[in-house]
């Protein structure tokens, strides 16, 4: 191989192999498509699809913030998830509006549909109690809707311009992303108190720019519903919701949250018939099992 | 703010102002979700894997864009989540690797001709061939220079390496690369002369 010597700059690299293999390597449109939509899905669906990740995320930043969590002491749960993702905002030093909508939707649905039946004993606790069912969230088997464990990237800390983080910060354990993150950062949430958001940040505070916020918005606020345990507002919300985005992104979701809260109504029958159909039109569904726990009579 | 590093932020300090043109995710994803996927298709992640991994990696980037100050940087930090997602999750995402199989359908490029999927498609094989002849890290600088084309201090970054390394193994995986791609070109031709002649 005498004419690769010069090692440092390789004249002779021959490049048209990785030319014509990188349009072979891209994903196709229908991947793409699909990809997209899986990923709509799990920010907007939080625990429903992607939600291990999200919840451990929101978990971690629950059992991070002593401020949080006594913020959060009379809201529910998911409130501390709100609470996260306010510190997560004001520590960029100016609130993305647009942004901050959907990053709320994650931490409180995370949480919401996580622990939504541990949630509203949480309610009504003390806050160690909702750290406890926080936690909880970690490990119940609704995370085994996924086929595997979602990364726990330290999204709480590590702001993204520093480059130098070293890798040893993130060890390969997801579980423990909790406890890691309480340990890295005690600071920076002592000193950013998340309360304020907390209280008051309804989704439609800002003006929702594009559809997809807006469908975020409307489903989160639905979730949100159901999650107190009122069926009839998320009912409504997500007929809104069908009236506006009939063909929206995020309609699988919408068609799953509808038949979830009609499961939290005296309509049984109709809720397992509802849930039967979503079945039928979407088979693959990975918040088919969920909803079917969810809405299996006891 | 306790959570800025002076340090870091200080590069941006300067771009930060004007940086307000934030990028929607709709944005970043149609501008980088084929990078992400050659990626670690490069990387050897299996096409099944490909897209669980990359929806992990969009979550991620979707709960992160509202920190993401400047978007000078964005490929590098994209690529970086995408390789901590990957490093942390390295079986999940390999677990049905198998890399010499290809694909049965080889789809829907806007103006390709059969022939030319053929080509490209052999063109992957014989890629991935090569490329799983290196180790990871080998591999992982390789595939984020060459086939990204990202320059050698963004590779560091995105890697989470020195400069320096990343040179070293460039130097070295691209004597690799010339090296497999001679011995598998021979045994093409040595297969198939006929299909040779035919250009």
């Amino acid at each position: 191989m005498k004419r690769h010597e010069h090692m440092g700059d390789h004249p002779k690299m021959d490049r048209a192999l990785l030319n014509q293999a990188r349009s072979e390597m891209s994903p196709t449109s229908a991947q793409r498509a699909s990809l997209k939509r899986g990923v709509l899905a799990a920010v907007a669906g939080g625990a429903m699809v992607g939600g291990a990740a999200t919840a451990k995320a929101a978990v971690s930043a629950a059992s991070t913030s002593k401020a949080a969590l006594s913020a959060a002491a009379t809201k529910s749960a998911s409130t501390a998830g709100l609470g996260f993702s306010a510190s997560a905002s004001s520590l960029t030093g100016g609130v993305i509006a647009k942004w901050s909508v959907a990053v709320v939707l994650v931490g409180a649905s995370a949480l919401g549909v996580g622990a939504l039946v541990q949630q509203k004993r949480a309610e009504r606790s003390s806050p160690v109690h909702v750290a406890q069912s926080s936690r909880a969230v970690e490990v119940p088997r609704e995370m085994g809707l996924r086929r595997y464990d979602p990364p726990s990237i330290p999204i709480a800390g590590a702001p993204i311009v520093n480059l130098e983080i070293p890798q040893e910060q993130h060890p390969p354990a997801p579980v423990r992303a909790a406890s890691r993150e309480r340990e890295d950062a005690p600071s920076r949430t002592a000193d950013a108190p998340v309360a304020p958001l907390v209280a008051g940040a309804p989704a439609t505070t800002e003006p929702v720019t594009d559809s997809l916020a807006a469908e975020t918005a409307l489903l989160r606020d639905a979730h949100t519903a159901i999650n107190r345990g009122d069926a009839a507002a998320a009912i409504s919300l997500l007929e809104a919701h069908a009236q506006r985005f009939p063909g929206g992104v995020l309609m699988e979701e919408r068609v799953a949250f509808h038949a979830l809260a009609m499961c939290h109504t005296s309509a049984q029958e109709e809720a397992r018939a509802e849930v039967e159909r979503f079945a039928a039109q979407y088979p693959h569904s990975p918040q088919l099992a969920r909803l079917r726990r969810a809405c299996s009579p006891h | 703010m306790l959570l800025a590093p002076t340090a870091s932020t200080a590069d941006f300090g300067a771009r930060q102002a004007s940086a307000a043109g934030e990028l929607s995710f709709d944005e970043v994803y149609e501008a980088h979700v084929d990078g992400l996927w050659r990626c670690a298709r490069a990387f050897g992640v299996p096409e099944q894997g490909v897209a669980d991994l990359l929806q992990d990696v969009f979550v991620v980037v979707h709960r992160r864009l509202p920190e993401l100050e400047c978007s000078v940087g964005i490929r590098t930090w994209l690529t970086r989540i995408l390789w901590r997602v990957l490093s942390q999750q390295r079986r999940t995402f390999y677990r049905k690797a198998n890399h010499s199989e290809l694909p049965d359908e080889i789809v829907d490029h806007a103006g390709s001709t059969p022939f030319d999927s053929t080509e490209r498609a052999q063109a992957s094989k014989l890629l991935s061939e090569i490329l799983d002849s290196f180790d990871e890290d080998r591999r992982a600088v390789f595939v984020l220079a060459e086939f990204e084309q990202l320059t050698a201090p963004e590779v560091a970054e995105a890697l989470g390496v020195n400069v320096n390394t990343v040179y070293s193994r460039l130097r070295l995986a691209r004597r690799d690369y010339m090296k497999q791609l001679a011995r598998l070109q021979a045994r093409e031709n040595s297969l198939a002369p006929a299909q040779q002649r035919r250009t």
